[in-house]
C-alpha cells in the first residue's frame, strides 16, 4: 500500500483524538466518581442501579414508618402499663374493701383514694399523643372516653402503617380493648348466700344481678362498659358502704386487669416484630448501597491507572509524531 | 536524421519535463486540497520517422495529464459518507435524547415519582394532619413538574430535528447548484477534446462526497460527463440544471421533504437527513407514546384509587389529578368528530382510527394492537361507544371518512393536580372511619407497586425502566454504530487517499528526477549548438 503524508497525519490526529477521548472520560468517571455518568455507559447498570435506588428509597420510608410506629406503640405501651398499676392498686383496695375488718370509715377513705384512680383511668384513656387521642380508633379528634359518662365516644379503628412491602403494623389500639370490660355469662355465689349474675349486653355492657338466697329475687342490679364505669360504681359503693357490690366488683377487676397484662404483652410483641424488621431493613438497605455502590461507583484505582496509561500513550504519540511529520525528503535535497 | 531534428529533440524534452515540473509543483500546491487527485504526466515517444538504417525518434511528446483514480472505492466512499452521516445524525440525537432520561444524575421520573408515593406513606401515618398533605400535594407539583419538563424537552428535540432538517437541506440545494455548475464546465472541456477536466472532476466529486454524507442517492453518468443526482428516484442535478429540495410541514407539524413536486420523506433512509427522520419517528411514534402513555397511566390509576377515598371535609369521588381528555383529528371534508371519555377505567389508553368504509359504516381500528373494537352501521346522531369512549360525528360523512381518537396525544400538556384543598385529599376510604382512617392511603401506596394492566401488566417503576433501558440501548447501540462507520470510513479514505494522495517524499523525487532531466535536455541543446557551431567554421 502506498502511504501519503496525508495518511501519516490524519492517523496522527486521529490517535491523537482517540486517546483524548479515553482520558477526558476516564477524567469524568474520576471528577464524579461514578462508572455510569449517562444511561449508555452501561445499559444493564443503569436499570440494576435504578431499581436499587428505588428500593434503598422505599426502605428509607419504611425505617421512617417504623419510627412512627416505634414511638406511637411505645407511648401506648407505658399507657398501658400505667393502666394495669392503677387496676392492681384498685383491685387490693377492693379486697381491702369487701374485708370484715374495714368498717364504714375505712371504706370512705378507701372510697377517696378509688375516685382518684378513677380519674387517673380516664385522664389515660384520653392520653394524647401529637395531638391525636391515641385510644379512639379513627376519631382521633374526638375524647375517647366522656369525662361525665364515661361512655367511649371512639371507634374500632385501626391506624395501619406499612413496614415492609407486604406487612402493616397498627400504630394504636382502640379504647375499647384496653378500657372496656368483656365479661362472659356466669353467676356465683358470695359468702353471704347471695347470688350475682353476670349477664353480657349489647357491645361490650355488662349487666349485674345481685340476687337473694333463693337466687330469682333481684336485690340490686348495675351495669358497665368499661374500668372507668367499674371504678365509678365502686367508689359509690364504698361510700355508701355498700360491700355486696363491692363484693360483685371483684371478679370483674380481675378479669379486667388480666385483659390490660395481655395488651401489654400484646404491645411489647408488637414492638419486638418492629425491631426484627429494623434490623432487616437496616441490614437489606446497607445490602443495596453496597450492590449500588459496586454498579455505579468507579474503582478509584483502576481509573487512575488508566489515566497514567493514557497520558503515557498520548506523550509517546507526540513523541514520535513531531519526529516523523516534521521530516521529509526535502529536507535532504 | 539531421542536427536540427536534434534541436527538436531537445526542445520536446525541455517542453515535457518542464510541464512534468509544472503538475509535481500543481501535486505539492494541492496537498492539503481535500478531494485533490494526484496527478502525472503522461509522456511518450513522439511517432518515429523512417530513416536511413531504420525508424528514427523524434524525441518526447506530453500527451496530457492523468488523476490517479479509481471508480470503485469512490462509490464505496460515497456509500460509507452516507452510512456515516445516518449514524452521526442518530448518535447526536440519541446522545439529547438520553440527558432528558439521565437518571445515573437523577434527572429523570423516578425521583419525582418515588417522592409523590412517599408522601402518601406520611399521609397514612398521619391521616388527620394538615402539614404531610400540604408535602403530598408539593409532591404531586413536582411531578407534574418533572413530566412537563421531560415532555417539552422530547418536544424540543423534536424541533431541533425540524430545524436540522430546513438547515440541511439548505446545503443541499448549494452543493446541488455547484455539481450542476460543474457538470456544465466539465462538459465544455472535455467536448473541447482538450484533455480530461481533472480539478472539476475532483471538486465535482468532493461536492458528491459531501452530499452523501447529507442524504442517500444514486448518480448515473452520461456519455459526455454530466452527472445527473437522483434523490428519493426524483432528479436533484440533471446536466447543469437542479431541482430544489424543499421542505413542507404535514399535519403533525413535522418537516417532509418534498423534490420535483414529490413528497421523498419515506426514501431518505440514509445520510445525516436519513438519520435524522428515524430519530424523529422513533421519538414520536415510541419514546414520546411510551412516556405519555406512563403518565396517562399514573393520572388514570391514581384518580380511580382517590375517587373511592373520603377527604377530612368529608367530600369523595374527587380527581386527585385533573383528568385527561380524547384528542380527535378528522380527516374528513364535512364532517367533526366529538370523543368523550365515559368510564376511565374501562380505557386502554390506545390510540384509535374510526374509518367510514362508505357513508353508513365504520369500523374502529385500535393503532397499537391493530384489532378492530368496533364496528356497525351508522346512524346520523348516533353514538359509537367502545372501551369507554363515547364518539359523536356532526356533518356529513362521506366514504373513506377517517378520523383520529387518542387519549395520549395532549395527556402530558394538560397534565396537572385538580386538588387544590389539603382537606380534599383522600386517605380515608369510609365516611365513618374520617379522621384518622387511612385505608385509601394504604391503597395508593399499594399502587405503586402494582401490575398495571394498561402497562403490559407492569409496575410504574418497570415500565418507566423499560423507557430508560431502551433509549440507553439506543445510545449505546448508536455510539457503537458510529464508531464502526468512522473506522471504516476512515478505512476506506486511506484506500481512496493511497491511491490518489500526495506523497511529499514522492513527489520530491519526482522533482529532482524532471530538474535533472530537464537540464539534462538544456545540456543536449547546448551541445547541438556547439555541433552547429563546428559546422558553420569548417
Amino acid at each position: 500500500m502506498r502511504v501519503t503524508s496525508f495518511m501519516i497525519y490524519d492517523q496522527f490526529i486521529r490517535s491523537l483524538q482517540r486517546n483524548l477521548t479515553n482520558l477526558s472520560e476516564s477524567n469524568e468517571k474520576l471528577a464524579t466518581g461514578r462508572k455510569i455518568n449517562k444511561p449508555s455507559d452501561d445499559v444493564i447498570g443503569i436499570t440494576r442501579s435504578l431499581d436499587y435506588k428505588l428500593s434503598i428509597n422505599l426502605n428509607n420510608q419504611y425505617k421512617k414508618n417504623i419510627d412512627e410506629a416505634v414511638s406511637h406503640l411505645s407511648f401506648t405501651e407505658m399507657t398501658i402499663s400505667s393502666v394495669s398499676d392503677t387496676l392492681n392498686r384498685i383491685k387490693e383496695l377492693t379486697l381491702i374493701g369487701v374485708s370484715d375488718n374495714t368498717d364504714a370509715i375505712g371504706r370512705q377513705s378507701i372510697a377517696s383514694e378509688v375516685a382518684q384512680l378513677r380519674d387517673h383511668l380516664l385522664s389515660l384513656s384520653n392520653s394524647k399523643f401529637r395531638d391525636r387521642y391515641m385510644f379512639s380508633g379513627y376519631r382521633t379528634d374526638t375524647q375517647s372516653f366522656n369525662p361525665t359518662t364515661y361512655d367511649f365516644q371512639g371507634d374500632d379503628g385501626y391506624i395501619n402503617v406499612l413496614i415492609d412491602k407486604e406487612s402493616t403494623v397498627p400504630i394504636n389500639t382502640p379504647g375499647t380493648h384496653v378500657f372496656g370490660y368483656t365479661g362472659v355469662s356466669e353467676q356465683i355465689m358470695l359468702n353471704n348466700g347471695r347470688y350475682v349474675h353476670y349477664i353480657p349486653g349489647a357491645s361490650t355492657n355488662i349487666t349485674v344481678e345481685i340476687r337473694d338466697t333463693d337466687n330469682v329475687t333481684v336485690l340490686d342490679t348495675f351495669n358497665f362498659s368499661n374500668v372507668m364505669q367499674m371504678t365509678d360504681i365502686l367508689t359509690n359503693a364504698l361510700n355508701s358502704n355498700n360491700v355486696t357490690r363491692v363484693n360483685a366488683l371483684l371478679s370483674p377487676f380481675e378479669r379486667a386487669f388480666t385483659n390490660v397484662i395481655n395488651h401489654q404483652a400484646y404491645a411489647g410483641a408488637i414492638l419486638n416484630r418492629i425491631d426484627n424488621q429494623t434490623a432487616s431493613n437496616e441490614d437489606s438497605t446497607l445490602n443495596l448501597k453496597t450492590v449500588l455502590s459496586n454498579t455505579e461507583d468507579v474503582d478509584l484505582a483502576e481509573i487512575i491507572s488508566t489515566i497514567a496509561k493514557n497520558e503515557t500513550a498520548i506523550a509517546a504519540l507526540r513523541q514520535s509524531s513531531v519526529k516523523q511529520i516534521s521530516q521529509s525528503l526535502f529536507d535532504f535535497l | 536524421m539531421s542536427i536540427l531534428g536534434m534541436l527538436d529533440i531537445g526542445k520536446t524534452a525541455l517542453y515535457a519535463n518542464m510541464r512534468a515540473l509544472n503538475i509535481v509543483s500543481h501535486n505539492i500546491a494541492n496537498i492539503n486540497t481535500p478531494g485533490f487527485s494526484r496527478q502525472e504526466a503522461i509522456l511518450s515517444t513522439m511517432t518515429p520517422v523512417l530513416g536511413k538504417g531504420g525508424m528514427m525518434g523524434r524525441g518526447v511528446a506530453f500527451l496530457g495529464i492523468r488523476r490517479s483514480y479509481e471508480d470503485y472505492i469512490q462509490t464505496q466512499l460515497l456509500k460509507q459518507h452516507q452510512n456515516h452521516g445516518r449514524s452521526y445524525s442518530l448518535l447526536e440525537t440519541y446522545s439529547r435524547i438520553e440527558q432528558i432520561f439521565n437518571e445515573a444524575k437523577d434527572f429523570g421520573l423516578s425521583k419525582s415519582f418515588n417522592d409523590y408515593f412517599n408522601a402518601w406513606h406520611e399521609v397514612a401515618a398521619n391521616p388527620e394532619s394538615s402539614p404531610q398533605r400540604v408535602v403530598l400535594l408539593q409532591s404531586a407539583h413536582a411531578l407534574v413538574d418533572s413530566a412537563k419538563r421531560m415532555e417539552h424537552d422530547l418536544l424540543d428535540n423534536v424541533r431541533y430535528i425540524n430545524e436540522e432538517i430546513d438547515h440541511l437541506t439548505g446545503r443541499i440545494n448549494t452543493i446541488a447548484s455547484n455539481i450542476a455548475a460543474l457538470n456544465d464546465k466539465i462538459i465544455q472541456i472535455e467536448a473541447g477534446n482538450t484533455g480530461s477536466a481533472n480539478d472539476y472532476q475532483d471538486q465535482r466529486q468532493n461536492f458528491l462526497n459531501e452530499l452523501s454524507g447529507l442524504i442517500d442517492y444514486s448518480t448515473y453518468e452520461d456519455d459526455f460527463g454530466n452527472i445527473t443526482v437522483m434523490a428519493g428516484m426524483r432528479n436533484l442535478v440533471y446536466r447543469d440544471k437542479t431541482n430544489p429540495l424543499s421542505t413542507k410541514l404535514n399535519e403533525n407539524g413535522d418537516k417532509e421533504l418534498f423534490l420535483d413536486g414529490m413528497n421523498i420523506t419515506r426514501h431518505i433512509e440514509k445520510g445525516r437527513i436519513g438519520g435524522l427522520l428515524d430519530a424523529r419517528d422513533d421519538i414520536q411514534n415510541n419514546l414520546q407514546n411510551k412516556f405519555r402513555r406512563i403518565i396517562a397511566s399514573i393520572i388514570k390509576e391514581v384518580n380511580l384509587v382517590h375517587r373511592q377515598g373520603y377527604g377530612l371535609d368529608t367530600s369523595n369521588l374527587n380527581d386527585f389529578f385533573t383528568p385527561f381528555g380524547l384528542f380527535t383529528k378528522d380527516f374528513s371534508a364535512g364532517a367533526d368528530i366529538t370523543a368523550t371519555i365515559t368510564d376511565y377505567s374501562q380505557l386502554t389508553l390506545d390510540e384509535y382510527d374510526i374509518t367510514f368504509d362508505s357513508a353508513n359504516n365504520y369500523y374502529v381500528t385500535n393503532r397499537n394492537t391493530g384489532s378492530v373494537a368496533a364496528t356497525g352501521v351508522y346512524v346520523s346522531g348516533d353514538t359509537i361507544s367502545f372501551e369507554g369512549m363515547n364518539i359523536v360525528i356532526t356533518g356529513t360523512i362521506t366514504a373513506n371518512d377517517k378520523f383520529f381518537v387518542s387519549p395520549l396525544t395532549q395527556v402530558v400538556k394538560n397534565f396537572s393536580v385538580a386538588i387544590t384543598d389539603p382537606n380534599k385529599i383522600a386517605a380515608s376510604s369510609t365516611l365513618a372511619g374520617l379522621p384518622a382512617n387511612n385505608e385509601n392511603a394504604l391503597a395508593m401506596i399499594r399502587l405503586s407497586q402494582n401490575k398495571i394492566s394498561n402497562l403490559g401488566n407492569l409496575t410504574f417503576t418497570n415500565y418507566y425502566r423499560g423507557i430508560i433501558s431502551e433509549t440507553a440501548s439506543f445510545t449505546s447501540a448508536a455510539r457503537d454504530s458510529f464508531s464502526f462507520e468512522e473506522n471504516l470510513l476512515m478505512e476506506i479514505s486511506n484506500r481512496r487517499e493511497s491511491i490518489s494522495g500526495v506523497s511529499l517524499d514522492e513527489e520530491a523525487i519526482n522533482l529532482m528526477k524532471f530538474q535533472r532531466s530537464y537540464e539534462a535536455a538544456a545540456k543536449m541543446i547546448k551541445v547541438t549548438d556547439e555541433l552547429l557551431q563546428t559546422i558553420l567554421n569548417l
